[in-house]
C-alpha cells in the first residue's frame, strides 16, 4: 500500500516536471498578450507584463474582423468533422465488410497517398479548385473532407477490423443488408472511435494554417488561425495583438477537448455494455 | 397588386444595377500586407473606383508569408491578378519567366525624374515591367537619444566617420548593464552591403555576374563588422542576438543600422530616438534604396484599365493616400513630406532623402540578380561563421564567395 503511494508520488513528480515545458509556451503567450508592443521586444525578456494591458484585446476586435474569423473557423471545423466522419466510416466499412477485386491494392494505394506531402499537390489542387470557381470561397477547405481522408480511413478501418465478423454473418442471416449492417451494428459499436475522428479533425481544421492562406484572399474570409498572420508584416510583427488573438483562438479547442474527453470515456463504456 | 408592382420595381432596379456592373471592366489587384497596409490599399482602391465609370478594381490581399506562393499558384492556374505588387527580391526571376506585361511604351508618359526610382526593381534586360510604388532606405543609423544624453554624447550627424561611431559606441557600451553601443545587422540590406560599400568594396562586379567578396576593400568592411564584435566588444555577438527580433526596440542599443520601414513600429517607443545617415567609411557614405513596384500580369486582358489604375496609384492622389497612411514612403518625391507628418522623430530620414536629391550617389541600388534571395541566404549563413567567431572574416568570405558564385552561375546559365 505504502509502496504504491510512493510510486504514485514519483510518477506525479515526473509528470509535473514534464508538464512545465509543455505549459511554458502557453504562459508566455498569455503574458505577451497583455504587454505593449515595445515591451514584447525587451531583452532580457520579462516573463510577466509590467502592467496588464487589456486594451490589446479590445483593440484587436476593432483592428481585425475577428468575429468573422471565428465563425469561419467554426463552420469549417464542424463541416470537416461531419464530412470526415461520414466519408471515412463508409470507406472503412467497405474495406472491412465487403469483398471485391483489388481490395488490398486499393487500400495500399490509399496508404500511399498519405505519404505525398501537401506541397506536391498544392498547385494541381489549386488549378482544379480554380476551374470550379472556388477560389476565395470556403469550399476548397471543407468539400474535400466529404470524399475521405486517408489517415482517418485507416484509423477507422483498424477499429472496424476488431469487430467480429460473426456480427456480420448473424445480421445477414437475419436478413439485414449492408447498409443496415453499417448503421445498426458498425456505427453504434464504434462511437468512441468516431468521436475521436471528429475531434481530431476538428482540431486539425481549426489549426490549419496554410490552406486558408492559399485559397482565400480577403481578410474577412479568413479563419482565426490564418487571419492572425495579417498582424505580422514584412518588417514588423504586432506580437502583442497576435498573442491576444492566439489566446482567444485556442480557447474553443481547449473547451472542446475537455467536453469530448468525457464522451470518449462514455463511448468506451457503451461498447463494454454491448459486449 | 401593390406588392406585385413593388416586386416588378425591385426586379427592374436590380437588373439595372447588375447591368451597370456588367458594363464595367473588372480588374483584380493583389497585394500583401498586414491589416494596416491593407487598409491603405483599400482606401486607394475605393478612391479610384469612385472616380471611374468604366473600371472597377477588386482588391485581393494575402499576408506576406503567403503572397508569392499564392501568386505562383494563380499564375499556374491562368488566374493571375491583373495588377499586383512586386518585390525586388523576386523581380528578375518572375520577369525572366514572362510573368509581367511589357510596360515600356506606357512608361514613356511617366516623368521618372519626379520619382525615387530604382531600376533593378522595375526593369529587366532593359525592359520596363514595373512602376515605382514606394521606397525603403537601408543602412540608416537609428540612435537612442536617452542613452546618448545619459552618456553626455552629441547625437550622430553628417560629419560622423566610422571612428567617431566607434568612439561613441565604446562610451555607450556597458556589458554588465546589458547596454550596447551599436548593432550592425548581418543581412544585406540592413547593414552588410552599406558597410562593404563604405569600405570601398562591392558585393558583385559591375555587370553583376561575379561576386567580389574576397577583394581587399570588401574584406575591410567585413573586418570592421568583425572587430566591433570581437575586438572592441561594442556590438553583441550573433549568438546573443538570437531571438532578438528588433534590437533597437529593446532600448538597450545606442545605435543600430537598419531599414527605414522599421519606423512604423518605433512610433510609440518609450524612449526618444532619431535617425542619422550611416557614418562615413574610408571610401565614403552609401545607403541602399530598395523599391516595390506595381506590375501588370502578362495574362491580363484589360491592359488599358490596368494602366489607368497604375497611373492613379503612382500619381499624386494614390501616392498621397499611401503617404498619409504612414506604412510606406511614397516613390513620388513631391509627396514624401506628407509621409513624414506621421513621424516627427524621423526628420533625419527626410534629411537623407533631401540630400540624395542633390547627390544621388549616396543611395545605391540593392544588387538584385536572378536567384538573389537564394544567394543572399547563402551569403548570410556563410558569413555567420565570422559573426559567431568560428572563422575569421577572410575565411568566411572565401567560403561565401564560392557558394554564392555557384548559385549565381547556375541561375545565369538556365
Amino acid at each position: 500500500m505504502r509502496k504504491s503511494k510512493l510510486i504514485t508520488l514519483i510518477a506525479f513528480v515526473i509528470i509535473l516536471i514534464g508538464a512545465i515545458p509543455m505549459i511554458l509556451p502557453f504562459v508566455w503567450m498569455i503574458s505577451t498578450s497583455f504587454k505593449s508592443l515595445s515591451d514584447t521586444m525587451v531583452f532580457p525578456p520579462d516573463f510577466f507584463p509590467k502592467t496588464l494591458r487589456w486594451e490589446n484585446y479590445t483593440e484587436l476586435f476593432n483592428l481585425v474582423p475577428i468575429k468573422d474569423w471565428f465563425l469561419n473557423s467554426i463552420f469549417l471545423s464542424v463541416m470537416n468533422s461531419i464530412g470526415v466522419i461520414i466519408s471515412s466510416s463508409l470507406v472503412a466499412f467497405g474495406f472491412v465488410a465487403l469483398n471485391f477485386k483489388f481490395k488490398d491494392f486499393l487500400f495500399t494505394l490509399l496508404l500511399v497517398t498519405m505519404m505525398i506531402p501537401f506541397e506536391a499537390v498544392m498547385i494541381p489542387q489549386y488549378i482544379l479548385f480554380n476551374f470550379f470557381g472556388w477560389i476565395n470561397t470556403l469550399y476548397p477547405l471543407w468539400v474535400p473532407s466529404f470524399f475521405g481522408a486517408a489517415y482517418m480511413i485507416f484509423f477507422v478501418r483498424q477499429f472496424f477490423k476488431t469487430i467480429s465478423t460473426s456480427y456480420i454473418d448473424a445480421a445477414k442471416v437475419d436478413g439485414a443488408n449492408y447498409w443496415q449492417i453499417f448503421y445498426k451494428i458498425f456505427i453504434p459499436l464504434s462511437y468512441p472511435v468516431l468521436v475521436t475522428v471528429g475531434l481530431l479533425t476538428f482540431i486539425n481544421t481549426w489549426n490549419y494554417f496554410l490552406g486558408p492562406l492559399i485559397y482565400l484572399n480577403t481578410p474577412s474570409k479568413m479563419t482565426i488561425v490564418s487571419g492572425l498572420s495579417f498582424l505580422s508584416g514584412q518588417a514588423l510583427g504586432y506580437w502583442n495583438y497576435i498573442m491576444a488573438g492566439s489566446t482567444l483562438a485556442i480557447l474553443p479547442v481547449i473547451v472542446l477537448f475537455l467536453i469530448a474527453q468525457k464522451s470518449i470515456i462514455s463511448g468506451i463504456e457503451l461498447q463494454g455494455g454491448i459486449k | 397588386m401593390k406588392s406585385n408592382i413593388m416586386f416588378l420595381l425591385v426586379v427592374i432596379l436590380s437588373l439595372a444595377m447588375s447591368l451597370t456592373v456588367i458594363g464595367k471592366t473588372n480588374i483584380t489587384f493583389m497585394v500583401w500586407g498586414n491589416i494596416f497596409e491593407i487598409q491603405a490599399y483599400q482606401r486607394m482602391v475605393d478612391k479610384f473606383n469612385q472616380s471611374q465609370k468604366d473600371v472597377f478594381v477588386n482588391l485581393q490581399s494575402t499576408s506576406w508569408g503567403a503572397y508569392f506562393q499564392t501568386l505562383q499558384n494563380r499564375i499556374a492556374a491562368n488566374n493571375a491578378p491583373d495588377v499586383f505588387v512586386m518585390d525586388g527580391a523576386y523581380f528578375d526571376n518572375f520577369a525572366k519567366e514572362g510573368v509581367f506585361y511589357n510596360l515600356t511604351n506606357l512608361m514613356k508618359d511617366i516623368d521618372l525624374s519626379k520619382y525615387y526610382f530604382e531600376p533593378t526593381a522595375c526593369e529587366y534586360n532593359g525592359i520596363f515591367y514595373g512602376a515605382p510604388k514606394d521606397i525603403t532606405i537601408g543602412g540608416i543609423l537609428y540612435y537612442n537619444k536617452n542613452l546618448f544624453d545619459k552618456a553626455g554624447l552629441t547625437y550622430p550627424n553628417w560629419d560622423w566617420t566610422w571612428q567617431d561611431w566607434l568612439d561613441a559606441a565604446k562610451k555607450l557600451t556597458n556589458i554588465d548593464a546589458n547596454k550596447w553601443g551599436m548593432y550592425i545587422p548581418t543581412y544585406g540590406e540592413g547593414g552588410l552591403y552599406q558597410i562593404i560599400w563604405g569600405a570601398g568594396g562591392h558585393i558583385l562586379n559591375s555587370d553583376r555576374t561575379q561576386f567580389t567578396l574576397t577583394t581587399p576593400d570588401t574584406l575591410k568592411g567585413l573586418q570592421f563588422m568583425y572587430d566591433v564584435r570581437y575586438k572592441y566588444y561594442v556590438n553583441p555577438s550573433e549568438s546573443y542576438m538570437q531571438g532578438l527580433s528588433d534590437p533597437f526596440m529593446t532600448g538597450n542599443f545606442g545605435t543600430v543600422l537598419g531599414l527605414s520601414s522599421s519606423i512604423v513600429g518605433y512610433k510609440s517607443l518609450p524612449f526618444k530616438w532619431g535617425i542619422a545617415p550611416i557614418p562615413k567609411g574610408p571610401a565614403g557614405r552609401y545607403m541602399s534604396i530598395n523599391q516595390l513596384s506595381y506590375v501588370v500580369s502578362a495574362q491580363s486582358k484589360n491592359i488599358k484599365a490596368d494602366w489607368q489604375f497604375i497611373e492613379f496609384l503612382i500619381g499624386p492622389e494614390g501616392q498621397k493616400i499611401m503617404a498619409e497612411n504612414g506604412q510606406a514612403i511614397p516613390a513620388l518625391k513631391s509627396v514624401v513630406p506628407v509621409y513624414f507628418d506621421n513621424f516627427p522623430q524621423a526628420t533625419g530620414l527626410l534629411d537623407i532623402l533631401n540630400k540624395s536629391n542633390e547627390d544621388p550617389s549616396i543611395l545605391r541600388d540593392i544588387p538584385f540578380t536572378l536567384s538573389w534571395y537564394e544567394w543572399e541566404n547563402m551569403l548570410e549563413s556563410t558569413l555567420e561563421y565570422a559573426w559567431t567567431n568560428t572563422m575569421n572574416p577572410e575565411k568566411a568570405a572565401s567560403m561565401a564567395q564560392q557558394s554564392c558564385q555557384k548559385i549565381l552561375d547556375r541561375a545565369l546559365k538556365q
